[in-house]
């Protein structure tokens, strides 16, 4: 009885492992190739030498010139920039996750014991993760500097993490939608272009039709209340829903035609 | 799975682009296990898309593949499982060593590491890549990078095996290594070979599927096909005087029957036209051999090389112009 119950447990294990296995190969190269590619590396590098170098420039006036240097204005200053950089950046490290792969690489992955929802997911999620990832420690390390060197008593901790995860959120929209027009363009360049048109269209379509709360507007003037503490946490959660909700339904529709379309 | 059940089936099988290229048109082929299916034709012929519909790389427009008795579609991943592949030309992602592009090859298939790590290391070595097992492999010449896609192709264990093109580019000695392992496997796989070069088709394979502008012109058995081109080529070889073999010569160049005569010394080459008794023609020039007192010290209906077999199918497929769509609807 026992016997027969680890055999069946383990045949159960061993369906599950070979089901997600490949999903989690896909995943794992994903996110190393996002890491070693000179895009993403010139991307985060960029980011990260404008961002540092800003609150050290502020640091340097608070400190030799005395003018007094609020962490959550600056925090607030960084991450409305974001916004607006953000997006472009997303989509270029986004457009070629599977486009730039069609007919090459991809048929080398897809010709093996994997199917279309697991290499889409893999790619997608792997992507996601490196961006996300790079970007969160970017976000943190800048939060960090900032409560070191500049005047901090407004800086609201979880105020802080509310905006770096509304900021991630809106980007990883944004990401998915790069990545589902790679899915479904032939070409890296057309998915770049479309992606970047459709984005920057429905942003200024969200903020006339006041729709949502993720506009760029109302994330603009709402970053600085975020950082200092002074927030609505349902409306946090319901911008944060409203971002994942456009990711996945992206990300939804990219599956689905993935799944059926040549490659 | 049933005994009986084909390894490759397809049906009508048909692949039109955007509605503007017909790449593969109303293929219907069945390859039973065990099989070496060679798969020749033109460049541009529709081998490749061939290939990629069977693997459920691409969908069909019309028609339908079975592979293991059971539908090919882009997400049957269990059916892939038991599918090894070789790519024309092999696409590896950056910065990885074999090692690494293996393990990650093993992954994709579902393979344990208990499985997959010594089978990687076995195929490493067997493909003579184990000294380089820890470069890059970007580093790597055309032929490395071939035995490397040969060894992923194997990781999986694969009941059948689709390469396409496997010698195209490597040097003779790889060539010959290369033929002799697809020998090996055939004792216990499927194969399906892409190949340019008629003569490792006519070494290893048992079959073979002529492809002609996306369009299934011959599938059977190799000594078939050139069985099938060869009955109409005869050599004589003639005694008698060199007058009246050259008599003999004009009188069989005046036969309706006969496509093309030529003599060489004392040996007489006859080609007869497509249609028609091959007994009936050779009677009448055996009639004239007679007449004119000549001698056969012997016959041989001449042997093709295969190559030469396919050219001239594909020469009789483009000749028949109009005629091609008759004999479609026939076969509909």
């Amino acid at each position: 009885m026992v016997s027969a119950t680890v055999s069946a447990t383990r045949s159960v294990l061993s369906a599950l492992r070979w089901r997600w296995l490949p999903f989690a190969a896909v995943l794992g190269m994903e996110w190393r190739q996002t890491w070693r590619s000179w895009i993403f590396r010139v991307g985060t590098l960029l980011l990260a030498a404008l961002a540092l170098g800003y609150v050290l420039h502020r640091a340097a006036i608070y400190h030799q010139a005395g003018i007094v240097q609020s962490a959550s204005s600056i925090l607030a200053e960084l991450w409305q920039a974001s916004l607006v950089i953000g997006p472009t950046l997303m989509i270029i490290l986004s457009a070629g996750t599977i486009a730039s792969e069609r007919g090459t690489l991809a048929d080398s992955v897809l010709s093996r014991g994997i199917s279309r929802y697991a290499y889409f997911l893999g790619k997608w999620l792997g992507r996601l993760a490196a961006l996300l990832g790079g970007l969160l420690l970017l976000g943190l390390l800048v939060w960090f500097l900032a409560y070191v060197l500049l005047r901090h008593e407004d800086l609201s901790f979880l105020g802080t993490l509310w905006a770096l995860a509304l900021l991630l959120s809106v980007l990883a929209a944004i990401a998915t939608i790069g990545v589902f027009f790679s899915a479904i363009c032939p070409s890296t360049a057309l998915a770049l272009m479309l992606a970047w048109v459709i984005v920057h269209s429905a942003g200024a379509l969200l903020w006339l039709s006041g729709l949502t709360p993720i506009h760029p507007q109302a994330l603009w003037t709402w970053f600085p209340f975020l950082i200092r503490g002074q927030y609505d946490a349902w409306a946090v959660v319901r911008a944060l829903g409203w971002a994942w909700l456009i990711a996945s339904s992206a990300a939804l529709l990219a599956v689905v035609h993935f799944s059926r379309c040549d490659l | 799975m049933a005994e009986d059940v084909a390894i490759v089936e397809t049906q009508h099988l048909t692949k039109i682009y955007h509605n503007r290229r017909i790449a593969l048109n109303d293929v219907t082929l069945e390859l039973p296990a065990g099989a070496v299916l060679g798969l020749v034709g033109p460049n541009g012929a529709g081998k490749t898309t061939l290939l990629r519909l069977l693997l459920g790389l691409q969908r069909p427009t019309a028609g339908w593949v079975k592979v293991f008795g059971q539908y090919m579609t882009p997400n049957a991943a269990h059916l892939r499982r038991r599918i090894g592949y070789i790519p024309a030309q092999p696409q590896f992602p950056k910065g990885l060593t074999p090692i690494a592009y293996l393990d990650y090859m093993g992954r994709l298939f579902g393979l344990s590491r208990q499985e997959r790590k010594p089978r990687l290391a076995a195929l490493l070595r067997a493909v003579e890549l184990l000294d380089v097992s820890g470069e890059p492999i970007a580093g790597f010449s055309h032929g490395m990078t071939v035995r490397l896609a040969l060894a992923a192709s194997l990781i999986n264990d694969p009941e059948l095996l689709i390469w396409d093109e496997p010698t195209h580019g490597l040097d003779p000695e790889a060539r010959r290594s290369m033929l002799e392992l697809i020998k090996n496997l055939s004792q216990q796989k499927t194969l399906i070979v892409s190949s340019h070069n008629l003569s490792d088709v006519d070494e290893v394979c048992t079959q073979v599927a002529v492809l002609s502008e996306g369009h299934l012109i011959y599938s059977g058995s190799l000594q078939e096909l050139r069985g099938k081109m060869r009955g109409r080529h005869f050599e004589l070889e003639l005694d008698g005087e060199q007058k009246a073999i050259a008599k003999v010569l004009q009188t069989v160049r005046g036969l309706a029957e006969v496509k093309q005569a030529q003599l060489r010394q004392r040996r007489l080459d006859i080609v007869l036209q497509d249609n028609g008794l091959a007994s009936s023609a050779l009677a009448s020039v055996f009639m004239a051999l007679a007449d004119n007192k000549v001698d056969v010290l012997s016959l041989r209906s001449a042997g093709q090389p295969t190559e030469q077999a396919f050219l001239q199918l594909v020469e009789q497929e483009e000749a028949r112009g109009f005629a091609r769509a008759w004999s479609y609807r026939e076969a509909a």
